[in-house]
């Protein structure tokens, strides 16, 4: 489709980034710890977590979008278009939930913006993509000759992912609560178990393309994928807990135990992510 | 440049660059400035309401410092005099207190406080 879009299919391509947008971080609009984040955050974490998004957003757009086949201005265009519809679409359902109004300060008002942006316009891209009917979704899938992914779109995808399921329970008490009081042996089997979920997904479901990107040749390649998978959930998990100020002041042990906890979570987006949010 | 975009998309983009260089901008700004000095409480006392059987004296909490405070408590005292012993206090606790913002609070008397002097201050709060 090199065509240019009449405007009228450019609308219905935005209703779907909107649409994508909410579905994706609803509830993360309705967390108090994501509305607090905004105003306790230092400004240095809100820049880091914004260059972080937009980055995902790139990679993410490279590898899966409509037209993943182009030149990397396309990509950023297109990054800069989903990142800003993220802003505006955070602000319009903070200011309808009546959480940032005339009365808040400026800085209020950026910092509650700009975190919930951060899930926000990943859903954006993704329903951009993802949420199309089938005829929009025909360009190649990112891959090599032989039909498997490559591995950056692999890990970038993953990442999106990852970062998508994780966010929405990230921020919250109870993160914190379940990595403080799991038992090691506890957090043994939630790294089993992640580990266990992420080959079920990719290997054994027979879950929607799985045999195009996730392709068990041998055992060997079960072992890489779901390794790579995991490391991007763990990474990503990392990341997150470090922008939300989990590890201020934390020990190591508390460190680890939060990023087990969280990394379930993210295996399961980095896993079910990869096969769904890769175009066909 | 191969570009195969309709003028909507190019307005959406134009709009989107806008908005985040304003917000990176802004963000930077914050950065540079790099102010997280603690908390440091400003309070104001506003005039007194009646409200039923209570008296309900209004009061501006303002974090003038460059972190947010948690778990503000601040007390008023209604002070009748150098020689009361036992002078009526109340006390409201406020969850959130962001950097350079601030919030109101309502402390409630059984007593008219018109007459006495109100003071307020912060007992205690905890950072994030």
């Amino acid at each position: 489709m090199n065509n240019a879009r009449t405007v009228p299919q450019s609308l219905q391509q935005y209703a779907r980034g909107i649409a994508g947008g909410l579905i994706f971080s609803l509830p993360l609009l309705y967390t108090m710890e994501m509305w607090w984040a905004g105003l306790s955050l230092s400004p240095l974490r809100l820049l880091c977590g914004l260059i972080a998004t937009f980055i995902l957003l790139l990679g993410y757009n490279s590898y899966a979008g409509i037209r993943h086949d182009t030149n990397f201005w396309e990509v950023a265009v297109d990054s800069v278009e989903e990142l800003g519809i993220g802003l505006v679409l955070s602000a319009a359902v903070l200011a309808l939930l009546g959480r940032i109004s005339a009365e808040s300060s400026f800085e209020e008002v950026v910092g509650k913006i700009v975190v919930e942006t951060l899930a926000v316009a990943i859903g954006v891209s993704v329903g951009t993509t993802q949420l199309g009917t089938q005829e929009k979704n025909e360009e190649g899938s990112g891959s090599d000759e032989s039909g498997a992914p490559e591995f950056g779109s692999q890990v970038v995808i993953a990442a999106c992912g990852a970062t998508l399921f994780a966010t929405n329970v990230a921020p919250t008490e109870e993160i914190t609560m379940l990595a403080v009081e799991m038992a090691w042996p506890n957090l043994l089997l939630m790294v089993v178990a992640s580990l266990g979920l992420a080959v079920m997904i990719l290997f054994f479901s027979d879950f929607r393309s799985s045999r195009q990107i996730a392709p068990a040749e041998n055992s060997w390649s079960i072992v890489r994928g779901t390794i790579v998978t995991y490391s991007v959930a763990l990474a990503m998990s990392a990341a997150i807990l470090w922008f939300f100020g989990r590890f201020d002041n934390a020990s190591t042990s508390e460190i680890i135990a939060h990023i087990v906890v969280l990394g379930f979570a993210a295996s399961l987006g980095s896993s079910a992510g990869r096969l769904l949010l890769q175009s066909q | 440049m191969g570009f195969k975009k309709n003028w909507l998309e190019w307005t959406v983009f134009a709009v989107g660059l806008v908005l985040i260089v304003g917000v990176v901008g802004f963000v930077s700004r914050e950065v540079l400035r790099g102010d997280d000095s603690p908390p440091r409480f400003q309070l104001e006392i506003k005039a007194t309401q009646k409200s039923g059987a209570h008296w309900v004296v209004p009061v501006e909490v303002r974090n003038a410092g460059g972190q947010t405070a948690e778990g503000v408590l601040v007390e008023v005292t209604a002070r009748r005099g150098k020689a009361e012993q036992d002078p009526e206090t109340a006390e409201f606790e406020i969850a959130f207190a962001p950097r350079r913002s601030q919030r109101q609070g309502f402390a409630v008397f059984s007593r008219d406080p018109k007459g006495a002097q109100l003071q307020a201050r912060v007992r205690g709060y905890e950072t994030p």
